[in-house]
């Protein structure tokens, strides 16, 4: 479980979060959503220890993030970041494998069972020989998906899986292998926190949602009851449409005017 | 997983090979020629005395020297390619080389028989090390681009003033800058090795160590710190290991450039970019490469050799471009 308690951060003089007070609970996939700008990712990066919050504290079952190692964060929590650029020529089996860091005093390698397994689970079956340095953007997203998951190890109960933006620049299936994937762990026990563009992956996967506006909290709670036509409309300062579908939930973001084509 | 395993067995067996070749020519080559035959007498007891003398006080030490700053320049070199993500990293661009040498000029200059030169390199480098991770980190905290640019511009700060400082000195001068800026084996003796030994030789141990971090690191600083990286720890372990070493190798052999950055390269086209193969890799080709050059040097003039420096960056930089124009190829296929 990891609770954010009246966190404030900015960079230099710009506020980027101000008084946002979460928590997150195990067993749970949740989601932040939100415009541009509106400091999810920064969010993200406070959750995970990465970033110092100027003001509140980050708690990991009651520890402060701020008193937990590397070590010791690395292995209560994995994270998907937002970018991630490499340009060695690594083969992709090495890179998840070496998620298994923290288990050694001078590093540690995974399991390749393991790093096989998380590759799966990413959607990546008979990817370990290959190249980093070749595959696709998409691919290379899904590497560091599957080295999260690896991360998060075989019993990902307690544990907390952070996602920032699981599903961009994946193809429909792939994205949807990732949500899946991130889903599971949920269902297995780990606190599954996500950055999501997209209304309806929240609706489709998460169970709590989040909703951030100009760095502060504007809704939260069960996903269908935040997630509604006014808040939407109002965190993306854009009209917005929740309609039922065949699919579950579906939001819509309509052209400015508001007359359509078909 | 064997066939890499084996394929990394045969590239050491080859480098390790290639490297006691390197070492038994540049003992036998230069002036007062002693054939492989006449090395062999040395090393097993049998020669005389003048042949034992030669090999024991003069070819040994130019080797040891070699080996120690070939070592130390290729582990800097590939440690820092890892650390900065940057493959032009390396520890002349990062200023540690010329901070080094201008510290060791300054010893000899200003502060003439006050501190021994080794020390004076050594603190030069470190300090010019300590800028640049300061400089880098202008704005908060440092980045890898922004350190780059702080080393290239220590680098030439500090470079002019050993030119300044030679200048001044006139005919002594310029022999030494020759010296300080291209490098030679012609210096050593035993006790300096010994010296700059001490300090490089745990560096070496300290890089080695962290070639797991450094793996992780290719990935970036927070992807590093997200698997359980202690990343400041590792950045300034490996930064003054590195600059460390690489003082120890210009206060023996002056600025012997080219080294640090091309054999990490060569290594990396066979072994892949894992630290653990990597740098033990890059730590004998630098020693096979800079033995080579040194004896390539003394066939060339034996009684009064170019300068190393010269040998390593004339054939380094044609093969460089070649491996760049072959990975530019296959990368575009």
């Amino acid at each position: 479980m990891i609770e954010a308690r009246d966190i404030s951060f900015g960079y230099g003089r710009r506020k980027v979060l101000s008084g946002v007070s979460a928590k997150f609970e195990d067993g749970v996939f949740a989601a932040v959503l939100g415009a541009n700008g509106a400091g999810k990712s920064t969010l993200l990066k406070i959750l995970s220890g990465w970033l110092k919050p100027d003001g509140g504290e980050v708690l990991y079952a009651g520890a402060n993030a701020a008193s937990l190692g590397a070590r010791e964060l690395a292995k209560s929590r994995a994270v998907l970041e937002q970018e991630c650029r490499l340009d060695f020529a690594c083969p992709v089996g090495q890179i998840v494998r070496m998620s298994g860091f923290s288990a050694g005093a001078l590093g540690a390698e995974a399991d390749a069972d393991e790093a096989e397994a998380a590759l799966a689970a990413a959607g990546l079956s008979g990817f370990s020989g290959r190249i980093y340095t070749e595959l696709s953007g998409g691919e290379k997203r899904r590497v560091h998906l599957a080295r999260a998951l690896c991360q998060l190890g075989k019993n990902p109960e307690g544990k907390a899986l952070l996602l920032d933006e699981p599903a961009a620049s994946l193809d429909p299936a792939a994205a949807h292998a990732a949500m899946s994937a991130a889903k599971s762990a949920a269902r297995n026990g780990a606190c599954v926190v996500a950055v999501l563009h997209d209304p309806n992956l929240a609706f489709d996967y998460c169970d709590f949602s989040l909703l951030l506006k100009g760095g502060k909290i504007a809704a939260r709670g069960n996903t269908r009851e935040t997630l509604t036509r006014e808040n939407l409309s109002f965190a993306y300062s854009h009209p917005c449409g929740v309609f039922p579908s065949p699919f579950g939930a579906t939001a819509r973001f309509p052209k400015s005017g508001g007359d359509s084509n078909s | 997983m064997s066939p890499k395993t084996g394929k990394v067995a045969l590239i050491s067996a080859f480098l390790v090979l290639s490297f006691l070749l390197s070492a038994a020519i540049s003992l036998s080559c230069g002036a007062g020629g002693i054939d492989f035959a006449g090395l062999w007498a040395a090393v097993s007891g049998g020669a005389d005395e003048s042949a034992r003398l030669i090999i024991g006080q003069i070819r040994l030490p130019r080797l040891a020297a070699g080996i120690l700053a070939g070592a130390s320049l290729s582990l800097a070199g590939g440690a820092m390619q890892s650390l900065f993500r940057n493959p032009l990293a390396d520890p002349s661009i990062l200023g540690v080389s010329s901070g080094a040498a201008l510290g060791a000029v300054a010893a000899m200059t200003v502060f003439a028989g006050v501190f021994a030169t080794e020390i004076c390199a050594l603190a030069g480098g470190l300090a010019a090390a300590f800028a640049v991770y300061k400089l880098g980190a202008f704005g908060g905290r440092a980045s890898a681009f922004s350190t780059l640019l702080a080393g290239i511009a220590v680098n030439a700060f500090c470079g002019a003033l050993v030119g300044f400082f030679m200048y001044s000195a006139r005919d002594v001068g310029l022999r030494g800058y020759v010296f300080w800026s291209l490098g030679s084996l012609d210096r050593c003796g035993w006790a300096d090795i010994l010296a700059a030994a001490a300090a490089a030789v745990p560096s070496w141990i300290a890089i080695l160590l962290c070639a797991r971090p450094l793996n992780l690191m290719l990935l970036g600083r927070q992807q590093a710190f997200h698997s359980g990286v202690n990343v400041g720890l590792v950045w300034v372990l490996v930064g003054s290991a590195a600059a460390l070493a690489t003082s120890a190798s210009v206060a023996i052999c002056g600025i012997i450039g080219f080294v640090g950055l091309v054999v990490p390269h060569m290594v990396r086209t066979v072994s892949g970019p894992d630290n653990r193969v990597l740098l033990p890799l890059s730590a004998v080709g630098g020693a096979t490469i800079l033995a080579l050059a040194d004896a390539a040097a003394r066939l060339w003039s034996p009684s009064d050799p170019v300068p190393i420096g010269v040998v390593t960056a004339l054939l380094g930089a044609p093969f460089f471009l070649a491996l760049l124009k072959r990975a530019g190829d296959s990368a575009d296929d």
